[in-house]
């Protein structure tokens, strides 16, 4: 326990620097937040056009409102479990200071986790909180909709910590790219391209072409935001649910053992450059 | 007075070619990003098709037409004024923007020859591509004055792409910083690559008339496709076109006028 709580003494700092750099910043924190929101609106009305046009109820399983919560919900859970680390790490080998932060006595990967944690916390106070109460707020008045129950959500949360961990992990390893290439930014906007389409934020995986979700089972992508929003639309219950948590918990162990290969391979190559 | 300019902006480009040489990795990976961005709109509106007919009124091809067509302004502005994201993101905070200032040139031209931005052509690629497919599907016949009037269009739609830019980069002048506005009004284009109609009216007058994308893909698009009257096409787009420019090119002289270098 002691030990524990040194460590976290040690790390703290890192996520409150983070958290106090995004305040102080927070004016275009937001309109980046904003920015990202209108993507999420074109995608909602395009929804609500494809729902009238195709005249029946449900498509796929899905009504429009099941899609509202699933369109919101999803950009909501991907922008609170996004995390710096790629551009950060990216930023630190560009301008060198990654050198620097390498000798010092303490791990480089778990500060990384903590200066993520610092942005999980924020954006869920600042991001998911207001605009969650906003979206049950609207359902309510709107359609007489009820916030699901208290189990849904708290298992909609834990899915949502292990999709946190899940993208953190992504976002390391991505980041270690940057001892290899230097165009980050065109990289960086092939990946959130990617992960866009691929983690269901414009369209549910269960859409996709047959064969094309069976390759998706050997991504990653589904453990981000996917399955704690089918959580919270109650589209996984029962066992289904607990292999989707399991297959996150998984897709956390390969990752971090993927993560820790490349870290070592990244930083001899680097260690190689310096000498 | 324009040859001159030419000619600068040759040798600006051939500088910046020389050092596309260096990095031909990155080229090819942020054309790859571009291209994969719009493969992946395209798979989606694929997919939703799927279930449907068609939106809205509008076929599948329809919408890939102006999907595509939304892409060539887009390029085509991406491809000339990148630098304008540099200046509201740090030309003016890190005090480089008075050696602007300091040539016999235009200022606005310096700043924007400086850079040249070939992920663009993963967007022009694409964008090619969805209208060359697509046209033969609908009903579009491509007379050489259609023709004229695509071309005149397309750098109408491209002009506006850049004022909006411009006017909002600018308030780097006074803020220090605009990356952030730009980019929250830049996201707005994403609404134009789908029919407008699908929206809700304030974002109609919005997209139409404040912040005026809609010129730089549907209605212009939607005339090829015979939704929408030439003169709403046509003119309303050249009217964009030339407030839009005047409006931003105003606010840039303003801004300059009202600018203090941040350096030391």
């Amino acid at each position: 326990m002691t030990y524990i709580k040194r460590k976290l003494r040690l790390y703290w700092p890192f996520s409150r620097g983070v958290i106090q750099s995004i305040m102080s910043y927070r004016v275009n924190f937001f309109m980046f937040v904003f920015g990202n929101l209108m993507r999420t609106f074109v995608v909602y009305y395009l929804w609500k056009a494809v729902f009238i046009s195709s005249g029946s109820g449900t498509i796929n399983g899905f009504s429009l409102n099941d899609m509202i919560i699933y369109i919101f919900m999803s950009s909501l859970t991907a922008g609170t479990i996004a995390t710096g680390t790629d551009s950060d790490i990216g930023h630190e080998v560009m301008d060198g200071s990654i050198a620097m932060n390498l000798i010092k006595p303490i791990s480089y990967k778990v500060r990384m986790l903590f200066m993520s944690f610092g942005s999980l916390l924020y954006q869920f106070i600042f991001i998911l909180l207001p605009v969650w109460i906003g979206l049950i707020a609207v359902r309510y008045f709107t359609v007489g909709e009820l916030p699901p129950d208290a189990k849904t959500i708290v298992l909609y949360l834990l899915s949502l910590m292990f999709g946190f961990f899940v993208n953190f992990l992504m976002n390391f390893s991505f980041g270690l790219l940057a001892f290899y290439v230097t165009n980050m930014w065109g990289i960086g906007h092939l990946k959130d391209a990617s992960l866009l389409f691929f983690s269901g934020q414009l369209i549910p995986i269960a859409f996709f072409p047959e064969l094309l979700q069976k390759i998706m089972q050997f991504f990653p992508f589904s453990s981000l935001n996917y399955i704690p929003v089918m959580i919270y639309l109650k589209k996984l219950t029962g066992m289904a649910l607990l292999q989707a948590l399991g297959i996150q918990i998984l897709w956390i162990v390969l990752l971090y053992l993927l993560s820790l290969w490349f870290w070592n391979k990244a930083t001899n190559k680097l260690v190689i450059l310096g000498g | 007075m324009l040859k001159k300019y030419t000619r600068l902006y040759m040798k600006f480009l051939a500088q910046y070619l020389k050092s596309l040489m260096e990095y031909k990795a990155d080229f090819l990976i942020g054309l790859f990003g571009f291209v994969v961005v719009q493969a992946t709109g395209i798979a989606f509106l694929y997919l939703v098709f799927q279930r449907i007919p068609s939106l809205n009124g509008w076929s599948f091809n329809e919408i890939l037409f102006i999907y595509g067509f939304a892409q060539l302004p887009r390029g085509l502005d991406h491809l000339f004024t990148d630098n304008l994201w540099l200046l509201a993101g740090r030309i003016i905070v890190r005090g480089d923007f008075d050696r602007y200032l300091l040539r016999p040139i235009n200022p606005l031209f310096h700043l924007l020859a400086e850079r040249f931005q070939p992920d663009a052509f993963g967007e022009l690629i694409v964008g090619i591509a969805l209208v060359i497919a697509s046209v033969p599907k609908i009903n579009i016949t491509f007379t050489f004055s259609n023709i004229l009037v695509f071309i005149l269009v397309v750098i109408c739609g491209s002009v506006i792409y850049t004022s909006i830019k411009l006017f909002f980069a600018s308030f780097a002048f006074w803020l220090k910083f605009s990356q952030s506005i730009l980019f929250m009004n830049y996201m707005l284009a994403d609404f134009t690559k789908y029919p407008i109609t699908i929206y809700s009216r304030w974002i109609r007058v919005i997209l139409t008339f404040i912040i005026p994308f809609a010129f730089t893909a549907f209605f212009p698009a939607g005339y090829f496709v015979g939704k929408v009257s030439m003169s709403v096409a046509v003119g309303g787009t050249v009217l964009a076109a030339v407030i839009s420019f005047a409006v931003a090119y105003t606010t840039w002289i303003l801004g300059i006028r009202a600018y203090e270098s941040a350096g030391a």
